[in-house]
């Protein structure tokens, strides 16, 4: 080979590589979402959508926001002037939306399909233990026996026709342990009408929407129930396309909000069978489902409040997957899930579970609907 | 009139080096994942975006709800006038995925790393 090929050809050489080099940077460039905050439910809601055109992007995140507002404005028990807030003032029917009435009709199947374990009626024992309070206490058995006489979902009548709600006399809802993934849901209303991937979350509950431009999966950490707000001990590897579009995740933990009576340790999370916080060895329950938020959130709190053995055929039925921590520290993962869950804190001990209850003979057993 | 000159050895490294010296920094910038960066939010507008890798000497950052301490790569809420002061007691925010919220003042701070998306947390 001359003098002057070989130079040609490491000139070549020198700038193919170059090419190469910044080809690999342009296609590996990581896509950073457009990023949003609001406040709703007493919590803060994170919006991140990815669409390189950055109005397109903000307009859909102001839009999520507005409709997750709207839930809480609907939803929120703590506002008079909701719906919620007006049929916990009427002793009569009340006159409401068509978004209320459907989700207290999703309230009853709810219900229904986990034997109370998930109650909205729980209003007036929530009022009585008042845990968000300044200074909270346990209260009396008598309170306590009183409020539990007007826990009982079965007094929730809806009319969708005339968008007519009536309860029983003294009775309170509490929608509490659903709002968060309503709020999910009406992100997802949002969503839906575009294709640009997005991350909402709504205090820690999520809707994953679309495939992950960076990754093959979207990473989920589990908050560590012994550590801070942003202490994970697990990590779930959530991948949706091939027809998927939605992974809701949301968790119930005990850690959440709490207060110390004579050494004792009582949570939020009200059994609406014993007016006492649920007593079943769970530390925290996250449930993942695909269909919606208001299953995800409804889920996490009525497993914690059934415990695992009633739980699995429950979740069997919605088609959702659940990673359970006990007291103990020793953590259950749903079959569906177990290929997804990476623990990252050895503090904890990963078990086996025992395969769910068929689906379908838990539906038979219940007789809902398969 | 000259005709075409022969490259030579001395125009391969002078090629060499230009090209060198356009692709490092964005070699560099694509790879420097550590950095750490933070967003701070009221009510829903940025208020400040910090590079907490590039902090040298720390500083506070208020409001008249709230103080921000910003130290090199981290972030904290050191005082609020909110009840419960729950984003006082988060602490330091120190690794990409962190983020504190005080739901009173409608403020957030979240901590992230240039082109990549925290790890969201539920729970």
């Amino acid at each position: 080979m001359s003098k002057s090929v070989k130079i040609r050809v490491a000139v070549v050489s020198v700038l193919t590589a170059a090419a190469l080099i910044a080809v690999i940077i342009f296609l590996t460039v990581k896509q950073k979402p457009y990023e949003k905050t609001g406040y709703a439910m007493g919590s803060a809601l994170t919006v991140d959508v990815y669409n390189k055109d950055e109005q397109a992007a903000s307009d859909t995140a102001d839009k999520i926001i507005k409709n997750i507002e709207y839930t809480d404005d609907k939803l929120s028990a703590t506002k008079d002037d909701s719906d919620i807030g007006q049929i916990n003032a009427s002793t009569i029917g009340t006159k409401v939306s068509g978004y209320t009435v459907g989700i207290l009709g999703k309230c009853n199947i709810l219900s229904t399909m986990t034997n109370g374990a998930f109650d909205i009626t729980v209003g007036s024992l929530t009022k009585l233990w008042n845990i968000d309070g300044e200074n909270p206490s346990v209260p009396s058995q008598d309170a306590i026996d009183k409020a539990l006489a007007l826990v009982d979902y079965t007094q929730i009548e809806t009319d969708t026709d005339k968008s007519l709600v009536t309860k029983g006399e003294g009775q309170q809802l509490d929608l509490g342990a659903v709002g968060k993934g309503a709020g999910c849901d009406a992100a997802y209303n949002e969503l839906s009408t575009g294709s640009s991937p997005a991350v909402v979350s709504v205090g820690g509950s999520i809707l994953l929407y679309g495939s992950n431009p960076n990754s093959k999966y979207w990473a989920v950490g589990i908050r560590d129930p012994e550590g801070g707000e942003n202490d994970t001990f697990a990590r779930l590897s959530l991948s949706l396309g091939d027809g998927e579009h939605t992974k809701y995740i949301s968790t119930s933990g005990s850690y959440e909000k709490f207060f110390v009576q004579d050494g004792k340790t009582y949570h939020h999370i009200l059994d609406p069978s014993t007016g006492y916080p649920a007593e079943t060895g769970i530390r925290s329950v996250t449930v993942v489902c695909s269909s919606s938020g208001f299953n995800s959130d409804a889920l996490s709190t009525a497993c914690f409040v059934m415990g695992i053995d009633k739980s699995l055929p429950v979740l069997g039925y919605f088609g959702a997957e659940a990673v359970f921590v006990m007291e103990d520290g020793s953590v259950y993962v749903t079959s569906g899930l177990k290929k997804s869950f990476t623990l990252t804190d050895k503090d904890y001990d990963l078990k086996e579970t025992e395969e769910p209850t068929d689906a379908v003979t838990f539906a038979v057993q219940t007789g809902a609907a398969a | 009139m000259k005709g075409p000159r022969e490259v030579k050895k001395a125009d391969i490294i002078i090629i060499a080096v230009v090209i060198a010296a356009a692709l490092i920094p964005m070699i560099s910038a694509h790879f420097s994942g550590g950095a750490l960066y933070a967003r701070v939010t009221v009510d829903g507008q940025t208020k400040w975006d910090i590079d907490l890798s590039g902090v040298k000497d720390s500083y506070y950052l208020e409001t008249e709800h709230f103080r921000i301490l910003v130290e090199k790569d981290a972030i904290s809420f050191v005082s609020s006038d909110c009840r419960d002061l729950i984003c006082v007691h988060t602490g330091r925010l120190t690794k990409a995925g962190d983020t504190a919220v005080c739901v009173p003042n409608r403020a957030a701070i979240r901590v992230y790393t240039r082109g990549s998306l925290p790890t969201i947390i539920t729970g």
